[in-house]
């Protein structure tokens, strides 16, 4: 896959993932395989952060859910059942409340303002869909916006 | 109260600060006599209001479409819908007072759509500020000139005038400087 970035237009395979209002762009190469929810995550004493059940083949693997800040929300909100992992920070991985993969699509990346730009602004850029709003984003800036210790 | 319609933008303008009606008329003859020049006054916290050149207000917006910007400065993390485009919205009061950003203000009911120019020919730009009340249309004179306020350090940076109405200062701004850079 090669995400081309050439006279305002993005081209290439993406991940569209929507988390209450937010939606975040991805390049498709930055997200692991997405897979349901299928057991309660129990809390591990670090706010935000909850572990999903071990399984015999598996490593350990925790799960977050972003608010609109793109930080960590306390509690897994229920609708956050579709999660996905990142070949960047294994064992990690974000509940969504969608997931779309946009194959060979094409967009008008729109530029943020400099007043919403501060030094260290995860975002900026934006794409349209109809009415509403996807950031542009990339598997490492979203983990170290949600987790700005590890950064 | 006078409501905000659509208006033909005069080129941009700046001003020698200390000069009202040069401030807030884009094509105002220095030393012409004009009595009274009109400003936008808009309410940014309960005791303070800044003003604008009448020719930078394009449209007040009535509860409109927001997105928040997640990471964005404190001042400036809203993207507020207007015509088919989206628009950075400006919380003044955040800006002015409290330049960290540490907080995020709640969403106001009101955005005011402005416009600016870098410099002539250049095109057109637009943002808006975000307002608990609606604007008004005020009437000021070269006479009623004052000295900025002192309770923000950016009031040097941002304004191209200041007077004096009801007993209170009010600065005008220059729309251009609020949304061109990053006050951080």
């Amino acid at each position: 896959m090669t995400t081309t970035h050439d006279k305002r237009r993005l081209k290439g395979n993406f991940v569209l993932l929507k988390a209450g209002r937010l939606q975040l762009l991805l390049p498709q190469h930055d997200v692991g395989a997405a897979e349901y929810l299928s057991a309660t995550p129990q809390p591990t004493g670090q706010a935000g952060l909850f572990e999903l059940p071990a399984n015999d083949t598996a490593d350990s693997r925790f799960v977050a859910a972003l608010s609109p800040q793109m930080g960590l929300l306390e509690q897994l909100p229920p609708g956050r059942f579709l999660l996905t992992s990142f070949p960047s920070q294994a064992g990690v991985l974000m509940g969504w409340d969608d997931v779309k993969v946009l194959i060979d699509a094409e967009f008008v990346p729109h530029a943020l303002p400099p007043a919403m730009l501060g030094a260290a602004a995860p975002l900026t850029e934006y794409v349209e869909f109809g009415d509403e709003v996807a950031f542009c984003c990339s598997a490492e800036r979203l983990l170290a916006q949600a987790f700005p210790a590890r950064s | 109260m006078d409501m905000m319609l659509p208006t033909e933008l005069a080129p941009a303008h700046y001003a020698v600060p200390g000069l009202v009606n040069e401030a807030l008329v884009a094509d105002a003859v220095p030393d012409a006599g004009l009595a009274l020049a009109p400003a936008r006054l808009l309410q940014y916290k309960p005791d303070g209001c800044v003003a604008l050149p009448v020719h930078t207000t394009i449209e007040l917006l009535d509860g409109p479409l927001m997105i928040d910007v997640p990471g964005a400065t404190g001042y400036c993390n809203r993207l507020v819908r207007w015509r088919g485009q989206w628009l950075a919205l400006l919380d003044l009061d955040t800006l002015l007072h409290a330049c960290t950003g540490a907080g995020r203000a709640g969403a106001p009911r009101y955005a005011l759509v402005v416009a600016w120019q870098h410099a002539p020919g250049w095109p057109v730009e637009h943002g808006a500020i975000g307002l608990a009340t609606l604007p008004q249309t005020v009437g000021v004179g070269d006479q009623a000139g004052c000295e900025l306020p002192a309770d923000s350090a950016l009031w040097p940076l941002l304004a191209l005038s200041c007077f004096r109405h009801e007993g209170h200062e009010v600065p005008i701004l220059d729309t251009a400087r609020l949304f061109a850079v990053h006050h951080g």
